[in-house]
């Protein structure tokens, strides 16, 4: 470790923050400010929610002499993705009082409202709370919402399977009840010691950490591009252990040559139950002891593993776990992106996959998304399962099917889900403007509109049908998993996008960058020109991501 | 004082004079002392006719404080010369005590279209409605005003007139003062004491008229330019405030509290309605009043064309003969319904309008911070005067201005708005627009390091859209100027919450401060909210203070007799 003086300044407001409260109590009662006090900008993430502001106000407020028009965006910690019914009505309800009314799928199979004001956070949070759900953990440097693949269909043991994503997700967090006394209003807690935590200690992580499970043939979640990746391995329809894979992840900065996108390493098979849990928990445990808490561009667990090498890491964790890594299994993916429409499972329940456009669940003149879904929940016997792609699956008994079926049909769901592209269906942006702090460029408001305008070019060209993954994000931290997409456009300023190309359908392997700060112009100019050849000179069965390697586009 | 030889001649004659041949000597003599002392000063008034016994009340209705100043200044003079005297703000007097008081001195500012200050509403209903004689008392008004406003002194007028009906016997003519009132108010108090020097009876030796100034109003005019017009309010808002900064390209006298006087103009393609109606020509020269301005320019900036007073309703009426209802009516459909005769001059309209009605708004800015300029806070529609005139016309006026227009105003003092000393802690409440005039305290204190303690309430509707200057008391507050910041936004949620709810709230530290020396200002909307925070200042000092309803009424009549407890209220 380094000296303590270099540290970076969020090491030091998580170790003063007194088991993750800072001054969030104090900063909540500051009536003439829409915003936290500077650290607890930092400590309200660990609760699951983000202080953001509506930028395309910023300008016209400030000569109002008003600050910024500061909300707050709340993400719910949902392992695993799964919802009952009557959980979506709560959410339904609590989206239309408190927030912009839109109810998001995130690409960590959770759901997020934005627009929240401050003095609706803890209204919000209670109405979670009532029915059982909470945000604790789904921000900040910690163990965030754990993923693993979602449709039920892809393996008998799925729901065995979706338990690790429980477990892992318990296991992993917070021994502080700062959430519960803050948000919950319960007793503040007179013991400190009770709060003691073996893993977090009073630093947490040096960032962020990600833990992905995927099923093959599905790799929905991505496997590859988180800190942990678990490829559950199943034998004769018993799941027997998991492939292990570290470093993956997928954030860079423009203009920061250290930094990169990493695909994970498999570096062995863990076996039951009680490995793989321990397996996961120590790999944490070596993160928060060697990774870099200086330099946060630094800080994720890829780079601590390029720093010491594979074999030390392995090493490092056997020793931790004091059981020897076992040779990985083999495995294939075959799919990536979901199945969209009716499907059923061995046990007769029936699934219908909707397309959720970015994720975003809301009503347009087209398709009142967010009515159905509503209407839907009514029906008590119904699971709502979000995907890694922003997509939700109706988990429905047959006897609800038909009620299902009726309602997807009525609100010009079904015709979305079943008319719209692959290239569109499979697309994924980020949340960008107008309040990711982060954002550079727009990405979920404007992604839909380019896709129309591709659709045509592909139609131009004879290859509309053509499952191309695009993905778009607002900046290169790469949200919407944008370094793992055929297209990837990344965006560099306001209404510019580097171009890359080259990554496979199935997220095995990153894309390059092609062309850079290309508008919209340039945008379709250039793929207009790769269509052209693509339809002419593809073999059979080639998708676009392996023409463009073959072709050397990138190298 | 008298050599022993005048001394001895004197008593020789009073030796065998009646009681009534002693009071007509007492007359003559003070008479011819008035008429010899030929400088009219109160010093060379001869020390031999004594002033009366009985003490002169002194009752004043102030709006600016200007009546209160006059008021203060002639008890203090009653002191030394050695009358008993007592002084009442017309809110704090019983009007029924008149017919047993022997002298009053009345001083009565008036204000809106000639209404008189809120504090003398009661007295007047009563004056109004007495029909019992007041011919024991002897009294003198004192009328302040403003030449700007169609009915110039009206309150005191009035005053005077009524209790002239009343039989009350005038100490000298009532005596009306513009805008620099100083020298007619010490002409009024001169004369008062000789008069009381000489007790003749005013109406049995001099023909009663009104004493007026006639030096012409020194009100400095600034002419402005418009360097900013902001709407403070974001989208979304029910409301549209707007920041307005005027600069005047050289140092405007000014103090924070102050607010400045606007003479908003009419519409251009009106006035030319009005000249074609009348076949005039716009640059013909028109005299009224003595001042001489082309018809386009006493049309366009200075007469009254829109909501014309039933004076002016009255006087067309009687022109022109025409049965004209009563009613509202702008100058334009008043022409083209009842049309005037042939031989109605634009002269003739020119003298039988008014001046167009100033409007005040209070300055949202320190000299101090800004020497050169001054920053409004308007309201785009919920100025109201008392008397229906709708504010409507200057704000639209003032909002509508476009940058690097120009404007003429100038400053209205308010002497009663008034920072206190730099170590005294102000507590300011003021919602909406009320807040200006704190911005201009904030600023002041700001500049001068005064160490005294800050707190504001403020309300308005959204936090999110329309906490007025909102950066800037952040900014205050972090910089610890602003100690305190205490804000009801009403309709962030389901209840209703104003500021007088959050002054509850914060009773006992309210309280602390009040009683420790705090000054308090209000500022805004006098219906309902000034009269709502009175109320729970009441509630507050009768909790706290653990005193019942009239010692805190008691309580609060010291403060603001102190001037502790200012208003500035619409």
């Amino acid at each position: 470790m380094s000296a303590n003086d270099k540290l970076s300044p969020v090491e030091k407001i998580k170790q003063q923050s007194h088991g993750l409260r800072g001054t969030l109590t104090a900063s909540l009662e500051d009536a003439h400010t829409g915003q936290l006090r500077d650290d607890d900008q930092h400590v309200i993430k660990f609760h699951g929610i983000y202080q953001q502001d509506d930028r395309d106000r910023r300008e016209a407020r400030a000569e109002k002499k008003l600050e910024r028009l500061y909300s707050y965006m709340v993400r719910l910690r949902l392992p695993g993705g799964t919802l009952t019914a009557p959980q979506w009505q709560a959410i339904h309800h609590i989206a239309g009082e408190f927030s912009t009314g839109v109810i998001k799928i995130t690409t960590r199979q959770t759901l997020q409202l934005h627009g929240i004001v401050k003095a609706a956070l803890k209204p919000v949070l209670q109405s979670f709370d009532r029915v059982a759900l909470d945000s604790i953990a789904t921000c900040g440097d910690i163990n965030r919402n754990v993923i693993c693949a979602a449709h039920p269909a892809v393996s008998p043991v799925h729901q065995e399977i979706h338990t690790y994503a429980h477990d892992i997700s318990t296991l992993l967090m917070p021994k502080s009840k700062a959430y519960y006394e803050i948000w919950l209003d319960q007793e503040k807690l007179t013991d400190e010691k009770a709060e003691e935590d073996p893993l977090y200690q009073d630093r947490y992580m040096p960032r962020k950490f990600k833990i992905a499970i995927a099923i093959p043939p599905d790799n929905d979640v991505d496997v590859f591009g988180h800190d942990i990746g678990l490829i559950a391995v199943i034998e004769a329809d018993k799941l027997i252990g998991f492939n292990l894979c570290v470093g993956g992840g997928l954030s860079s900065t423009h203009g920061n040559a250290q930094t990169y996108p990493r695909i994970g390493t498999l570096i062995g098979f863990v076996r039951g139950r009680e490995q793989t849990l321990k397996a996961v928990y120590e790999v944490l445990t070596i993160q928060r002891d060697f990774g870099n808490r200086t330099d946060r561009k630094q800080a994720r667990l890829k780079y601590t593993l390029d720093t010491h090498g594979v074999d030390w890491f392995k090493k490092e964790l056997e020793q931790r776990t004091g059981f020897p890594l076992e040779p990985a299994r083999p495995f294939q993916f075959e799919r990536r992106g979901d199945v969209f429409g009716w499907s059923q499972n061995a046990s007769g329940r029936w699934f219908y996959t909707v397309f959720v456009e970015s994720g975003r669940v809301t009503d347009s003149e087209q398709v009142q998304l967010k009515r159905a879904l509503y209407e839907i929940a009514a029906i008590d016997t119904v699971v709502f399962r979000f995907t890694a792609n922003q997509n939700v699956i109706l988990d429905v008994n047959a006897a609800g099917k038909q009620a299902v079926e009726a309602i997807l049909e009525k609100y010009g769901v079904a015709r979305h889900t079943e008319t719209a592209t692959p290239i569109r269906r499979d697309s994924i942006a980020c949340v960008a403007f107008n309040t990711c702090p982060l954002a550079l460029a727009e990405a979920q408001r404007y992604l839909p509109s380019l896709i129309t305008k591709i659709e045509s070019l592909m139609t131009t060209h004879g290859i509309a049908r053509e499952g191309i993954s695009i993905r778009m994000t607002g900046c290169p931290n790469g949200c919407g998993r944008p370094y793992l997409a055929e297209i990837g456009l990344i965006g560099t300023s306001y209404g510019h996008y580097n171009l890359h190309l080259g990554g496979d359908h199935l997220g095995l392997r990153l894309n390059k960058k092609f062309r850079e700060n290309l508008d919209e112009m340039a945008i379709l100019k250039t793929l207009n020109d790769l269509f052209a050849i693509y339809s002419l000179e593809r073999n059979a069965h080639e998708t676009f991501g392996d023409f463009a390697l073959r072709k050397q586009w990138i190298n | 004082m008298l050599e022993s030889s005048k001394l001895q001649k004197l008593h020789a004659l009073l030796a065998d004079t009646s009681r009534e041949e002693l009071i007509w000597i007492n007359g003559y003599i003070a008479g011819i002392a008035h008429t010899a002392s030929g400088t009219n000063t109160v010093a060379t008034t001869s020390a031999g006719s004594a002033l009366p016994t009985e003490a002169i009340t002194i009752l004043y209705g102030t709006e600016t404080g200007n009546s209160k100043k006059i008021a203060q200044e002639l008890a203090s003079q009653a002191k030394s010369k050695g009358m008993k005297s007592k002084i009442r703000s017309l809110d704090q007097y019983p009007p029924d005590q008149l017919q047993r008081e022997a002298y009053v001195a009345l001083i009565m500012s008036t204000h809106g279209d000639g209404e008189p200050p809120e504090a003398a509403r009661k007295f007047f209903q009563f004056i109004q409605h007495e029909s019992g004689s007041l011919a024991s008392l002897r009294y003198s008004v004192l009328a302040l005003g403003d030449r700007a406003y169609p009915l110039f002194c009206k309150a005191g007028l009035d005053a005077d007139e009524r209790l002239r009906q009343l039989g009350a016997n005038p100490i000298l003519p009532v005596h009306t003062c513009d805008v620099d009132y100083e020298d007619t108010a010490a002409q009024w108090m001169t004369g008062i004491w000789q008069r009381l020097h000489a007790s003749d009876r005013l109406d049995t030796q001099h023909p009663y008229t009104n004493i007026t100034s006639t030096r012409k109003s020194a009100r400095r005019l600034y002419t402005a330019t418009v360097q900013a017009n902001i709407v403070l309010n974001d989208e979304g808002s029910e409301k549209e405030t707007h920041h307005i900064e005027l600069a005047a390209g050289q140092p405007i006298d000014f103090t924070p509290g102050d607010s400045i006087g606007v003479i908003p103009p009419n519409d251009d393609r009106d006035v030319s309605v009005v000249l074609d109606r009348l076949n005039a020509q716009p640059h013909t020269l028109i005299t009224r009043q003595q001042e001489s301005l082309p018809a386009h320019e006493w049309l366009a900036a200075r007469l009254e064309i829109n909501r014309l007073s039933v004076r002016v309703i009255d006087a067309y009426r009687q022109r022109t003969q025409h049965a004209i209802p009563a009613d509202t009516y702008n100058l334009i459909p008043l022409l083209e319904a009842w049309p005037p005769p042939a031989d109605f001059t634009v002269d003739e309209l020119v003298n039988m309008l008014e001046p167009i009605t100033p409007r005040l708004y209070s300055i949202a800015s320190s000299p101090q911070a800004y020497p050169d300029e001054v920053h409004l806070t308007v309201s785009r529609h919920t100025f109201l005067t008392p008397s229906g005139v709708g504010y409507g016309k200057a704000s639209d006026y003032l909002s509508g201005l476009k940058l690097h227009s120009t404007l003429p105003f100038y400053i209205h003092p308010n002497a009663s708005f008034r920072l206190p000393a730099p170590e005294t802690d102000v507590i300011m409440i003021g919602p909406g627009t009320g807040v200006a005039p704190f911005r201009a305290f904030m600023q002041e204190r700001d500049q001068t390091g005064a160490s005294g303690r800050n707190w504001l309430f403020f309300g308005e509707q959204h936090v999110a859209t329309d906490f007025l200057y909102q950066l800037e008391w952040q900014s205050w507050l972090s910089s610890g100027v602003l100690t305190r910041i205490s804000l009801a936004f009403s309709r962030d949620q389901q209840q209703k919450i104003y500021v007088q709810h959050r002054m509850q709230e914060s009773a006992a530290d309210l309280f602390h401060w009040i009683d420790s020396g705090a000054s308090v200002y209000v500022c805004g909307a006098r219906e309902p909210m000034s009269v709502e925070v009175e109320n729970t200042l009441l509630a507050i000092i009768q909790s706290e203070g653990k005193m019942n309803h009239a010692e805190a009424v008691t309580y609060l009549h010291t403060l603001s007799e102190a001037g502790r407890y200012r208003k500035d209220v619409y």
